[in-house]
């Protein structure tokens, strides 16, 4: 849910609740005020009907009044009440329903006998006018509410374009290509601080990755130097005249051995490398022409075996990728797919629609399935593999987002590759 | 012909040295920056081998400045990294070649023979040992004025194995030689023998004495000595 949504539900919320608040508040509190004028109204009357009997010797002529309001009743001199106001209900004539009185009694004393003075006062028009004013402005300031809601909906977009500015700069940021990370000035403040606190981490980070692929890059150096040393030095040593049989295997196991150091290290370079996001410079790489150069490459060690190719490749097959790593991709599928044949067996190669299909035949996997793919599996039968080779093209396949199967056919003895783009 | 090698590390540096020695070169050697300047500005030389990483510079700004000076030295450029971009810049700069550490001291001397076989004999560069005589323009080669139909492994065999005369050839020096980066398939060791033994049934069905010679357990050298 948008953030905009959220504060409009719960700003909705409050005012809803606050309108209603307000609304019997303010009804409360011009009923009580109104009660208060009322009752003062009520005594000032009271005190003009008590003044007028206190001059009036005869009280029957002021007991003419033909509302009964005030209404006189004669009550003998030891009764002494004073003013005592309540609420009551009457028939208003006009709009034929109870409405609400305010009465007063009290007892003016005269002789010969005091009277009992009964004043009484609707008040059912302000209660009226009470209401109307109340809900009108609960009303109001329900309107106001929304319309405060939809100006904030209306600049929404203009306030927050700069976030949207950022998250989108973010989105593309690729480490390795070091996208610079200077974002505009704004005038919102909270902007400025997020774009500036984003700047400094992506510099941080930008340098921590340079770093760090120094130091892969230096360990890989600094651990070939070595190799190299030993290698010329085990050269040296086997050219030298006169070298009995038997040291002759050592030095030559001694520099097979070496070599498969020197292999396993930089495959572990350049895995480290794809990891890294390190060839990220693509072009439209031409596969069809790939796949043929590749496999006339390794024509050579096919014939050695009597390993039949077929191939199937549709001209102009094209995929955006480092051409390095299509090269070592596919090279590698091929490559697996004779040391992993059979004597006298066959490939079959298809390049067509977007897809790459490499069967060979050969023995079932020794090990599940779903470790294929995996570091340092080897087959048994083949110690002098890395086992880096399948980690690598699912490396490959994972930055370019191919998509790579692999199926074994159990009554053709064919274990077979698909990489789809 | 005079070699300059520039290597920061010395065991390797001598056993550069030592090699190329042995084929009959003047070999320098220099292991700093500063060293390699200094000689390279003082001396003149065929042919340098350098290292990209050194202590006190890269030796990618040694061949800037050689270069401007437009002298026809040739560059072999020996580096651990094994970075394309390296390899362009160094390239791009005007080296001839480029190898990755490790590499077979072989392989760099057939290298270097083969960068001054291009930039001292122009227009007619020939590689002769005994009565074979290779004419590399063409790829051809020919006993005794009669040609020999090679493929292409056998011709780039053959040339390996000249350059490399009387040495002992290790079977992982000629698989990388022949195949590079996919030399890991040439495992077996009869599969580099295939191709031997068919060089070695051509030249000598042109009459060429057998000079390919089996050192077991090590390798192969070709040499006209028994």
């Amino acid at each position: 849910m948008k953030l905009l949504l959220k504060t409009a539900i719960y700003l909705c919320l409050a005012s809803f609740l606050m309108a209603i608040l307000g609304v019997f508040t303010l009804k409360g509190f011009i009923h009580k005020s109104t009660i208060h004028e009322i009752d003062e109204l009520l005594i000032s009357h009271f005190k003009k009907v008590e003044k007028k009997i206190k001059n009036t010797a005869n009280s029957s002529f002021i007991m003419g009044d033909l509302d009964d309001n005030p209404y006189l009743q004669g009550v003998s001199n030891t009764m002494i009440i004073n003013p005592i106001f309540s609420d009551s209900t009457e028939i208003d004539l006009r709009e034929n329903a109870l409405v609400k009185i305010r009465v007063l009694k009290a007892t003016v004393q005269s002789k010969p006998q005091n009277y009992l003075v009964t004043i009484t006062q609707s008040y059912e028009e302000f209660e009226e006018i009470s209401a109307k004013l109340s809900w009108g402005l609960g009303l109001y300031f329900l309107g106001f509410s929304l319309l405060l809601l939809m100006i904030n909906f209306l600049i929404y977009r203009q306030l927050w374009k700069p976030f949207y500015e950022i998250i989108n700069h973010l989105r593309n940021y690729q480490l390795n290509k070091s996208t610079p990370t200077i974002f505009k000035k704004e005038t919102t403040e909270e902007f400025n601080l997020l774009s500036q606190a984003l700047h400094q981490m992506t510099e941080r980070i930008s340098k921590q990755f340079t770093l760090q692929k120094e130091f892969t890059e230096n360990a890989s150096h600094e651990i070939q130097t070595p190799i190299a040393v030993i290698s010329a030095e085990l050269e040296t040593l086997l050219g030298s005249e006169n070298l009995p049989e038997k040291e002759t295997n050592h030095i030559q196991k001694s520099m097979d051995s070496l070599q498969k150091l020197s292999q396993l290290n930089k495959s572990l370079l350049l895995l480290t490398k794809i990891e890294n996001n390190q060839f990220s410079e693509t072009e439209e790489v031409n596969l069809s022409n790939l796949v043929k150069n590749l496999l006339e490459m390794y024509q050579d060690f096919a014939e050695h075996r009597n390993i039949k190719i077929s191939q199937e490749i549709q001209l102009n097959q094209t995929l955006e990728i480092n051409p390095l790593l299509a090269e070592i991709l596919i090279g590698n599928l091929l490559k697996n797919a004779i040391r992993y044949n059979q004597n006298g067996g066959n490939i079959r190669c298809v390049l067509k629609d977007k897809q790459l299909t490499i069967s060979n035949k050969g023995d079932s996997l020794p090990f599940p399935e779903t470790q294929l793919f995996n570091r340092f599996i080897k087959h048994p039968k083949h110690p002098e593999a890395t086992g880096l080779g399948l980690a690598i093209v699912k490396q490959i396949s994972e930055q370019y987002e191919l998509k790579i199967t692999y199926q074994f056919d159990e009554m053709k003895q064919e274990h077979t590759f698909r990489v789809k783009w | 012909m005079k070699i300059l090698i520039i290597e920061d590390e010395p065991s390797l540096l001598l056993s550069m040295q030592q090699y190329l020695a042995e084929e009959g070169y003047l070999v320098s050697t220099a292991n700093t920056f500063r060293e390699a300047i200094e000689k390279v500005n003082d001396y003149d030389y065929d042919c340098l081998v350098v290292d990209i990483t050194l202590p006190d510079g890269s030796g990618l700004d040694i061949i800037k400045e050689l270069k401007q000076e437009k002298t026809n030295v040739g560059i072999v450029i020996v580096s651990a990294k094994n970075s394309l971009d390296d390899r362009l810049k160094g390239l791009d700069l005007g080296a001839d070649d480029y190898l990755t550490k490790p590499f077979h001291l072989s392989e760099l001397n057939a290298r270097i023979k083969s960068v001054l076989r291009r930039r001292f004999f122009e227009g007619n560069p020939k590689i002769t040992f005994q009565d074979i005589n290779i004419l590399p323009e063409n790829q051809e080669v020919f006993v005794q004025d009669e040609l020999v139909e090679l493929t292409r492994k056998e011709y780039e065999l053959l040339v390996f194995f000249i350059s490399n005369k009387n040495r002992i050839l290790s079977k992982s020096a000629i698989a990388e030689h022949l195949w590079g980066d996919s030399m890991d398939l040439a495992d077996s060791h009869d599969f580099i023998y295939t191709h031997i033994k068919n060089l070695r049934r051509k030249l000598i069905e042109k009459g060429c004495p057998d000079y390919v010679k089996t050192r077991y357990g090590a390798g192969y050298s070709f040499s006209e000595k028994s």
